[in-house]
């Protein structure tokens, strides 16, 4: 009896500290230095394991510590998603948030921002004009979150995801299609062309259901446009509106019109890829970073590769030159000490110099926002044309729940999207997102 | 010996050790973990907790998902009790029986047990894909059964089943290993005198084999009722979505999606605590049910 | 003659389910003759054909799996974690349940019921507790805490099937050995463990299952590189736009045949071995 009480009380006793020590103020100072006087400061990206890009950064790491003998830089990079978040989720809630992370939000970041999770790079920023300079204009806007109720700029821009349809040249001739489409109209004549040659038009991996939401984003810029994407994301707009509504039946048409294969929504991304890659479908909608990827595989299809930007609708022509363009940022701790601050200020400001980020475009075909870049001479003809196109690139816009503060969102409306492709309607579909964000928008 | 078996000093020996570690370990985070579903937090180490009283799960009972998630899972416990407890114990039974190939079928039996979820989850993928590429439609097609190849993990009507059957292959070796270790453990005399008194077949099963490993089928139970209500991996790997019209959302893929995706730490905790609560309701009563009928002593 | 007529009667029904088990084996085995074909094949190939034998042998899938998923020292690393977590949860997990089958106190109901309701709480739901006292005490990569930490979330399972298989050892054997002058832990080593050694050897192989195939607890509490496990090890191959599924196949088999042929060559070994020491009712 004796030992029940006794445990009994010692598990009050620690779950009382240890609740309290969850919820008390950052301000503990935290061991910043090992032994060897060197400050520690960790380094979190999404690029690990044997791929191009994940070499650089090792390498531009193991660079950086060379010149600077009293720093010490922990790659804690996983690529594997779940896992990624799981790791990342649980530093920012016992504390420990890496120096140097990427996170995929915008307006989700407030939360961070307002308690202090983020370090505000304003002040950073505004001391080393040069530093500052080299990005380009407005890519730093991107992660200002003074319309979310946080003041200042919460994370550097580090790399463009430009979206494009990407499409099987021999299939398109085969099927007597000349020229790309621009216009939706256009696009559909492609996909009944298409059909007839019996070729599978479009390429979609339903069960990650990412793909189908960004097809719906597209559509969604090409109709609403940055501003009807932005107000949607601030409330102002609703997923009701008739054009919201639209744009929602607009995607589901392309199923009735035989865009996708049969049998799409339980298909999976690496099946999509597989698809177009064998071949069997002469299109995927997708973002630059796949080229790359693309041409490390052995498909016998890889030089009949290109792009042409997603289509545009005649009757909203204002809206012809809007570009889905994904920013990709590195968020910084703000619970660092101060050594550990300038040293990760360091790191970052050699990973964002203009011979490190030529060094990343070079050996991992990386399109990142700064001034000046050019692809090397040498790089594949694919690579070449997605910089010029980012170059004419004069207004975009990115994901659509990358400007609500709603959590649930992407989840909500991306598996919404794939309930509607297989039986829901536009407006209920419309109806349970809006409740959604209604419920959950902090 | 009565003496010995209330002897203070060796309880706490043999006692303490373990449960010390497990109190550190396990039983403290889980306090830890009910105190929170008490409480709104964002997952944010400098903001501090906020007591909500019970609102997180008055607001669970009122979310339909959730609600669904629920009766997903009792569907999923009910049919996993049925299926991988008899299974398991049949086969172990059937191999106990062998003379020959003892080692080998063990050896079939452990594999879906290792074998990383990757390899798992690739492989079920292509059984259940949804052409007729799909091992399931393929092997449909051929035997002339068209009218029954399905989208097997998008439609609401068969991806549940789809699952289960997943983690039944995946779990019916535990069940079998239990067994046949509960088997080894008996004395054969008992098995012989029954032999000679005549039962043969069904009768053998029922009033020796039964009896005899009641206590394993006991074991068996508990561990899929707390198994499966906890069940995260197969779902999420198969049906990342929880599925169509959540028709495979479970109450774990909630919590995670909650807590670890949406900054919603007191709900998460909460479904968390709802988990722990029905599993030990759910196990109480079937062992109630079970202790019904009294294992034979020998 | 009636006797023969049985015996026929007996190897019929023998037969018969001794061939559909044959099938039910193979078809189990089946996976693991697919993971060893993916393996073998490119990335496209395993998608194009799922059942294909491969078109050619790519042993450079098995180094690229060897060397960047780090798979030797991370083989180790995860036997070393395993082998600690084995003998902590096995030994002081038999110790407890011992008492919880045999002694009698007030509170055995309640420590019994604490043990087994473990069970029943998602991994997930205690991972940032857990980081928070990991991270507040400075456990991160300390092995020897991992193991305690393994073995705490061993002990429920191990606890419940082993009070299982002790409650059905009959009583008499360890009186007598007790009226013979035997102190209570020569009781437990020389005749219970053997005794139990088949429910030790299942809940064993559980629990090596269990470290084996955990990842969230390597993937927050180990942040040296050097000292991972085959399940961080794996991660290697999962990108955000890509999956490297022969490198991880080749992975996985590099990692798995091992335990199966280790479990085959073993398992029945140790068992018999032990069993033989042991008085047997």
């Amino acid at each position: 009896m004796k030992k029940k009480v006794l445990s009994a009380l010692m598990a009050t006793v620690m779950v009382t500290g240890l609740a309290a020590g969850c919820g008390s103020s950052a301000g503990d100072t935290k061991e910043t230095k090992d032994s060897g006087g060197k400050v520690k400061i960790t380094f979190m990206s999404r690029d690990s394991g044997d791929t191009p890009i994940a070499k650089v950064y090792e390498k531009q790491i193991a660079d950086f510590m060379d010149a600077n003998p009293d720093i010490e830089v922990q790659n804690d990079s996983i690529y594997e998603e779940a896992a990624y978040n799981n790791k990342l989720k649980v530093a920012v809630s016992t504390g420990e948030t890496p120096s140097i992370f990427y996170y995929p939000a915008i307006a989700g970041l407030t939360e961070w921002a307002k308690n202090g999770v983020l370090l505000d790079l304003t002040d950073a920023l505004e001391s080393d004009p040069e530093w500052k300079d080299s990005f380009l204009d407005g890519a730093l806007d991107t992660y200002k979150l003074d319309a979310y109720g946080a003041e200042g700029i919460y994370a550097l821009p580090n790399e463009l995801n430009v979206d494009a349809v990407f499409y099987n040249k021999a299939l398109f001739e085969k099927a007597g299609i000349k020229e790309t489409p621009k216009t939706m109209d256009e696009f559909y004549e492609v996909i009944d062309k298409l059909n007839a040659a019996d070729i599978t038009p479009i390429g979609v991996g339903g069960k990650n259901t990412w793909v189908m939401g960004h097809i719906f984003n597209n559509i969604l810029a090409k109709r609403i446009g940055p501003e009807g994407i932005v107000a949607l994301g601030t409330g102002e707009k609703k997923w009701t509106d008739e054009d919201v509504v639209e744009c929602l039946q607009m995607t589901k048409d392309l199923k009735d019109k035989g865009a996708f294969a049969e049998g799409f929504e339980g298909m999976d991304y690496n099946t999509q890829m597989n698809q177009f890659l064998s071949g069997e479908v002469a299109m995927i909608s997708h973002s630059s970073p796949i080229i790359p990827e693309m041409l490390a595989t052995e498909s016998e299809i890889k030089d009949d590769i290109a792009f042409f930007p997603f289509p545009s609708f005649t009757d909203k022509s204002e809206y012809t030159d809007t570009r889905v363009v994904y920013t990709s940022g590195w968020m910084m701790s703000g619970t660092m000490s101060e050594e550990e601050e300038a040293a990760a200020l360091k790191l970052v400001k050699f990973m964002t110099s203009p011979e490190s980020i030529q060094e990343r475009m070079d050996a991992a075909m990386r399109v990142a926002p700064y001034k000046n870049m050019d692809a090397p001479e040498n790089a594949p003809q694919l690579f070449k044309d997605m910089i010029e196109y980012t170059d004419t690139i004069s207004e975009s816009v990115g994901e659509y729940f990358d400007y609500d503060t709603c959590p649930t969102l992407v989840d909500v409306s991306r598996n919404g999207i794939l309930n509607m492709m297989l039986s829901d309607s536009a407006e209920n579909t419309a109806k349970a997102i809006q409740a959604d964000v209604e419920a959950n928008r902090p | 010996m009565e003496k010995i078996r209330r002897n203070k000093k060796v309880i706490c020996i043999f006692l303490l050790p373990s449960l010390l570690i497990y109190l550190c370990f396990e039983v403290i985070p889980v306090f830890m973990s009910i105190y929170f579903s008490f409480n709104e937090w964002p997952g944010i180490q400098s903001v501090p907790l906020k007591f909500v009283g019970l609102q997180n799960f008055i607001q669970l009972f009122q979310n339909e998902i959730f609600l669904k998630s629920l009766r997903n899972i009792g569907i999923y416990v009910v049919i996993s009790v049925l299926l991988q407890v008899p299974l398991g114990f049949g086969l172990g039974l059937l191999i106990h029986h062998f003379k020959r190939g003892k080692r080998f079928f063990k050896a079939a039996f452990f594999i879906p047990m290792i074998l990383s979820v990757t390899a798992v989850s690739l492989l079920w993928n292509f059984i259940y894909f949804p052409t007729e590429k799909g091992i399931l439609n393929n092997i449909l097609l051929k035997a002339g059964l068209e009218g029954w190849m399905q989208q097997w993990l998008v439609n609401p009507k068969t991806s549940l089943i789809c699952l289960i059957i997943v983690s039944t292959w995946t779990s019916v070796g535990y069940y079998m290993i239990i067994c046949l270790a509960g088997l080894t453990s008996v004395p054969d005399s008992v098995v012989e005198a029954g032999a000679l008194d005549g039962a043969t077949g069904l009768r053998k099963l029922w009033y020796i084999y039964i009896p005899m490993l009641w206590d394993p089928i006991k074991m068996s139970t508990i561990m899929v009722i707390t198994g499966v209500l906890k069940i995260f991996d197969t779902v999420y790997i198969l049906t990342p979505t929880g599925g169509t019209n959540n028709s495979t959302i479970v109450p774990a893929l909630l919590m995670y999606n909650e807590a670890y995706r949406y900054g919603h730490y007191g709900t998460g905790s909460a479904i968390a605590t709802v988990i722990f609560v029905l599993s030990a309701a759910v196990s109480l009563i079937s062992l109630k049910l079970m202790n019904r009928r009294e294992s034979v002593e020998y | 003659m009636n006797k023969s007529k049985n015996k026929k009667k007996y190897s019929v029904g023998y037969k018969v389910s001794f061939g559909l088990f044959l099938i039910i084996a193979l078809i189990n085995i089946y996976p693991l003759v697919f993971s060893i074909f993916c393996s073998f094949k490119g990335n496209l190939e395993i998608f194009q054909s799922f059942m294909a034998l491969p078109e050619k042998l790519r042993v450079e899938n098995y180094v690229t799996a060897w060397k960047v998923g780090n798979i030797g020292k991370y083989f180790l690393n995860t036997i070393i974690l395993a082998a600690g977590t084995l003998f902590i949860s096995g030994l002081l997990g038999a110790m407890a349940s011992y008492i919880l089958a045999r002694f009698r106190f007030k509170a055995k109901k309640y420590v019994y019921f604490i043990f087994i309701a473990g069970m029943m709480i998602p991994i997930q739901a205690v991972l940032i507790p857990l980081s928070y006292v990991f991270g507040k005490l400075g456990m991160m990569n300390n092995y020897p805490m991992l193991i305690m930490l393994y073995a705490a979330f061993c002990f429920p399972l191990t606890v419940l099937i082993l009070t299982g298989f002790m409650n059905s050892i009959p009583t008499e054997l360890e009186e007598a050995m007790v009226i013979d002058g035997a102190g209570i832990g020569q009781v437990f080593f020389k005749m219970v463990i053997p005794l139990t050694m088949p429910g030790i050897i299942s809940v064993s192989i559980f629990n090596f299952i269990q470290v084996w195939n955990n990842l969230l607890f390597p993937l927050v509490f180990i942040s040296d590189r050097e000292k991972g496990t085959i399940s961080m090890g794996l991660l290697a191959f999962f990108g955000e736009y890509s999956t490297n599924y022969s490198a991880s196949m080749a992975g996985i088999c590099l990692t798995t045949i091992p335990i199966i042929i280790a479990y085959v060559l073993f398992q029945e070994k140790i068992e018999n071995g032990l069993m033989s020491g042991a008085v047997k009712g």
